[in-house]
């Protein structure tokens, strides 16, 4: 699945990837991969009326978006939780390299950089993604400086010194 | 007294009240939330903390822009609560309009009315037609 973007963010579509992302790569579709959006027609109108009529969005359940093949499209591939992109990985959409765009305080996450916060289990699978030779690179938006999170996913719960 | 709740991005809705405040004077009951550093269910969850605290008191929700989170967890708020109106679209007119009426206009008429102003206030400027 050629995409020029696959993201991780508890909001999905919103400001920093419809104006950050979506423009400066000059996509043409955003997708939402995940199963209660594709399922629920108030949020997926919700999202539509937050992107320009110029850029397409289509939603998917995880197992949709790991078998489609989006070739031809300059995409934003959207997936609101590690464990949602582990599970399309798992069932077959590969990814060379991940961005972790938004992960808010949830249930049990530690802060690693502010807008990473991750559980134990999220730190599992990111470590399984990695040990599958994905590249998890933290960036909330394109003009912020990216950061490789697999030396922060080794000593669990520190920050970079002199980093973000 | 009706309430209100500002839901914003960044420090907009904060930095709104306050602004309001010194047009208008001081006054109570308007609270100002922001999604900045929360996660969807968080930013829900605040909001309906504080309809929950107004214990029964009328309140009318603005969000900053329609789409995005904020207006994401007030249209769960209003999906759970349909008798709240939440108007999109917050300016300082508005909210003036808000403060100026929420005690005279009857509770289904504002929403309307402030909305009017709102859209009233953004003009293309010209001195002629002042």
């Amino acid at each position: 699945m050629p995409v020029s973007l696959v993201r991780i963010d508890d909001r999905l579509i919103h400001g920093q990837v419809v104006l950050g992302w979506a423009r400066v790569l000059k996509a043409d579709r955003i997708v939402v991969a995940n199963d209660r959006v594709a399922g629920n027609d108030w949020e997926r109108r919700l999202y539509t009326a937050s992107v320009p009529p110029q850029l397409a969005v289509s939603f998917l359940t995880i197992e949709d978006a790991a078998r489609r093949g989006l070739e031809g499209h300059s995409v934003v591939l959207l997936f609101e939780s590690v464990a949602d992109l582990h599970r399309a990985f798992v069932a077959g959409a590969h990814f060379e390299e991940v961005n972790v765009g938004g992960l808010h305080y949830h249930e049990g996450a530690r802060e690693v950089l502010p807008f990473v916060y991750l559980s134990e289990d999220d730190r599992r699978l990111l470590k399984d993604l990695i040990d599958r030779g994905v590249k998890l690179i933290a960036r909330d938006i394109p003009g912020n400086p990216a950061v490789d999170l697999k030396p922060l996913l080794l000593h669990a719960g520190t920050r970079p010194s002199g980093g973000i | 007294m009706v309430a209100g709740i500002i839901v914003t991005h960044g420090r907009l809705a904060e930095e709104l009240v306050e602004t309001a405040k010194r047009v208008y004077g001081d006054f109570a009951g308007c609270h100002a939330v922001t999604n900045e550093g929360k996660s969807p269910p968080a930013l829900h969850q605040e909001i309906d903390s504080i309809v929950r605290s107004l214990e029964g008191e009328r309140c009318v929700v603005f969000v900053d822009f329609l789409g995005g989170s904020c207006c994401h967890a007030c249209t769960r708020l209003k999906i759970e609560r349909s008798d709240i109106p939440v108007v999109a679209g917050v300016n300082l007119p508005m909210l003036l309009a808000f403060l100026n009426k929420r005690d005279t206009v009857p509770f289904d008429r504002l929403p309307a009315e402030i909305i009017d102003r709102g859209l009233g206030s953004i003009q293309l400027v010209d001195p002629e037609r002042i």
